[in-house]
């Protein structure tokens, strides 16, 4: 699953639109979805879909078995809501929620528009991409050279990982309950002891090529396209627009 | 137990970050500390939140037949401290986000809040307090890598129930209701990452390479309790 | 006489948990040579080249840079590692950009380049190597092959006078192989002095003009290779084999014309020829 969306990010058709104007897209409705009534949250969900499969040509098996990995937790968390507690008398007494079922509802599809805003900006923009942008958010530069190196050695201990749980179940190392906990255990403290040699290796590497002390990003090559940007928040106003003038509907 | 992409309301989703930042912040600033004493510690760093951010993408078996996910933060707590965490906890979070789909940017604040601050320092508070009331090492770690995992599912249920109050019993019916819809898989998976930590950690103490005592220079963190 | 650039007097260097892994070992490296560093596991040819490019300090002995005393300070270290420049054997331990071109402009932009420069350097350095269509790719989807070509460009990147290579063929199938040969034949060919480990005595006897031999952290023996890798009580105290070149050259007396035979095309157009009276 690491790999399903990086791998893909990478090859992406609009892999090489500047982050921004991906950015400034899933990133204004995003932030939309929160202020925006059932209508503005459908319009947000299916502009942002069509964009990612007719416009960047996302696979549609992809996109949406990535918008299917929080559906559990969206739809279980939803459910709650349609179900109220109260507690009369000693009794407990569990009831339909009135209301329940618009919040339910409302709460589905406001979590189904955000979450394919983020899925749009994840699958076109590859992590080599939107990291630099962040020193541009004024996030510390210690916190970014940490993540530069996270993400570069999440890969390489994940492939790791998966070597030692294919040699652990040729091993039969996974056939009780008990013996998957205790293999999992020993694989992750395999992991880590290597972990920890592989930084002090990585340092040395980087000492090799003169690092100072701070990673200095490339930035990305072309710059960002303002008409774009302007597009983006454009679109969003009458999305804004439109949900405001339907909030009377019924349902809306 | 992420919370995802949009699912608290704006009003939540900002004021988890408010909350959260402080910490972030003191993590930051612990972390800057650090390299400057230590600069191997850098690529320390770097290693622990990659190597947590792996552990929490493993499957675990699960009692109820489904997989879920641990979230090293026992782990983390005890090995790198619970400050550092924050930080560590944060980065993690937020690949989770973008890489897996899982949890979401404006819910990082609250995600943080209770996976990298509230999870860790139980963690950690329990795990010290109970080597010093001369607890076995296996028992502390079991119990706090354990507990500290339901800490964070409590805080994870608390954050979801100030958003989503019941209709009748407000608060307090909203929080009982997720956290009994939650506990199926939440519990399970605390009891089996406590085990996985005590077996992982006492495989570590038993090898001592040079490279453990690298963890010293952490404020908190190592293994020479 | 060729300028010697870096010279080692009498290394000595144990680790922390004391286990000594140079004991007296001795090296001088002359501009524009190729060097082969010859050892078994363990014999201390990467406590070697860590100590040649500043990494661990010797507990004692001499280390010259260009006939002056090398400095531990930090301008001194990097002002060294400007100009040696040293290739690791597992190149994940050196890749640390998202991106082949992130990493690889990784070198220059340390060394004060602007964005810009340090991306039109890593672009001439991968169109140099060859790998132009690299630059997008994410460093970890790269197969062990072209991480390691990678790697070598990321120092390469820094135009180092003096390379340093910890076995750059291992782990490489044959036409990887051959690659790597050419590159590190090529920036000879450019001026700079290569030096390398490896466990391969046939590619040593082919490619290198002189040999070190080390055993258990100190230096057996030195010189030209062909005289070097012909010590057969050498080679064997250091648990190396002879090459199987100069082995049969040897043991036929073949040679290309009083030269010794040191590839395989040399050995065919001699066997090819009639032989001549000796």
């Amino acid at each position: 699953m690491i790999h399903l969306i990086d791998c893909y990010a990478y090859t992406s058709l609009w892999r090489h639109r500047h982050p921004a104007e991906k950015a400034a897209f899933a990133g204004g409705l995003l932030l939309l979805s929160f202020f925006t009534p059932l209508t503005g949250l459908f319009l947000i969900l299916l502009l942002v879909s069509l964009v990612a499969l007719l416009g960047a040509r996302i696979p549609a098996a992809l996109y949406s078995r990535v918008l299917a990995v929080p559906m559990a937790f969206i739809l279980i968390g939803a459910a709650s809501l349609l179900v109220s507690l109260s507690y009369h008398s000693g009794h407990l007494h569990i009831g339909l929620a009135e209301g329940g079922l618009k919040s339910a509802v409302q709460l589905v599809a406001r979590a189904l528009a955000a979450a394919s805003c983020l899925i749009f900006f994840s699958l076109t923009t590859p992590t080599a991409d939107w990291m630099p942008l962040l020193r541009k958010f004024h996030i510390p530069a210690v916190v970014v050279d940490l993540m530069l190196v996270t993400y570069r050695l999440l890969f390489v201990f994940a492939e790791r990982l998966s070597t030692l749980q294919q040699a652990q179940a040729a091993r039969l190392g996974n056939l009780t309950v008990r013996n998957r906990l205790r293999s999992t255990g020993l694989i992750g403290a395999n992991l880590f002891i290597r972990s920890l040699d592989r930084a002090r290796r990585i340092e040395l590497g980087m000492e090799a090529r003169c690092y100072t002390g701070e990673i200095t990003c490339l930035p990305f090559e072309r710059k960002a396209s303002i008409p774009i940007i302007c597009g983006s928040l454009l679109l969003c106003l009458v999305i804004a627009w439109i949900g405001f003038i339907t909030k009377r509907w019924p349902y809306a | 137990m992420h919370i995802m992409e949009g699912y608290l309301p704006v009003a939540h989703a900002a004021g988890w970050w408010v909350v959260s930042l402080p910490f972030m912040a003191a993590g930051v600033r612990s972390l800057k500390r650090i390299i400057m004493d230590h600069p191997s510690a850098r690529a320390l760093l770097g290693t622990s939140s990659a190597f947590v951010f792996v552990l929490s993408a493993l499957k675990l078996p699960s009692v109820t037949g489904s997989s879920s996910h641990p979230t090293g933060t026992g782990l983390g707590a005890i090995l790198f401290g619970p400050s550092v965490m924050a930080v560590l906890g944060s980065i993690v979070l937020l690949f989770q986000a973008l890489l897996l789909a899982h949890g979401g940017l404006t819910t990082l604040g609250a995600n943080a809040f209770s996976m990298a601050i509230v999870g860790p320092w139980v963690a950690f508070g329990l795990f010290h307090g109970l080597r010093r009331c001369r607890v076995s090492f296996s028992f502390s770690a079991f119990l706090a890598t354990t507990l500290g995992n339901l800490a964070t599912y409590v805080c994870t249920s608390a954050q979801l129930a100030l958003a989503f109050p019941d209709a009748a019993s407000g608060f307090a019916g909203s929080f009982v209701k997720f956290l009994a819809v939650f506990a199926i898989t939440q519990i399970p998976i605390a009891l089996a990452e406590g085990i996985i930590t005590v077996i992982l950690l006492n495989t570590l103490r038993s090898y001592n390479p040079e490279e453990l005592r690298g963890l010293d220079v952490l404020p908190k963190g190592g293994l020479s309790t | 006489m060729p300028d010697c650039i870096l010279e080692a007097r009498d290394l000595h260097y144990r680790y922390p948990c004391g286990k000594v892994a140079l004991n007296g070992m001795n090296l001088r490296v002359s501009a524009g040579q190729k060097l082969a560093v010859l050892g078994a596991n363990g014999s201390g040819k990467t406590t070697l080249f860590l100590c040649l490019n500043g990494t661990y300090k010797p507990s004692a002995g001499q280390l010259l840079l260009k006939g002056k005393p090398a400095g531990y300070s930090r301008s001194d270290l990097l002002a060294w590692r400007k100009q040696v420049g040293l290739v690791f054997q597992d190149p994940d331990d050196q890749i640390v950009g998202g991106t082949v071109i992130q990493d690889i402009a990784f070198g220059p932009l340390n060394l004060g380049h602007s964005p810009s420069d340090a991306r039109c350097i890593a672009r001439e350095t991968m169109k140099q190597i060859g790998i132009p269509d690299f630059a997008d790719r994410p460093a970890h989807e790269l197969s062990h092959g072209e991480r390691k070509i990678v790697a070598m460009a990321g120092i390469l990147a820094m135009k180092p006078s003096l390379v340093i290579l910890d076995e750059p063929t291992a782990g490489l199938d044959p036409s990887w192989t051959e690659r790597v040969i050419d590159l590190l034949n090529a920036i000879h060919q450019n001026g700079t002095t290569v030096v390398l480990s490896t466990h391969n005595m046939d590619f040593a006897y082919e490619w290198a003009d002189e040999a070190v031999v080390l055993v258990q952290g100190t230096t057996r023996c030195h010189g030209p290779v062909i005289e070097i890798l012909a010590q057969d009580e050498a080679l064997r105290d250091a648990k190396l084999s002879t090459p199987l070149l100069l082995h049969v050259t040897r043991q036929f007396g073949l040679t290309d014309n009083g030269t010794p035979i040191r590839s395989r095309r040399q050995l065919l157009n001699r066997l090819k020829t009639p032989s001549k009276p000796v």
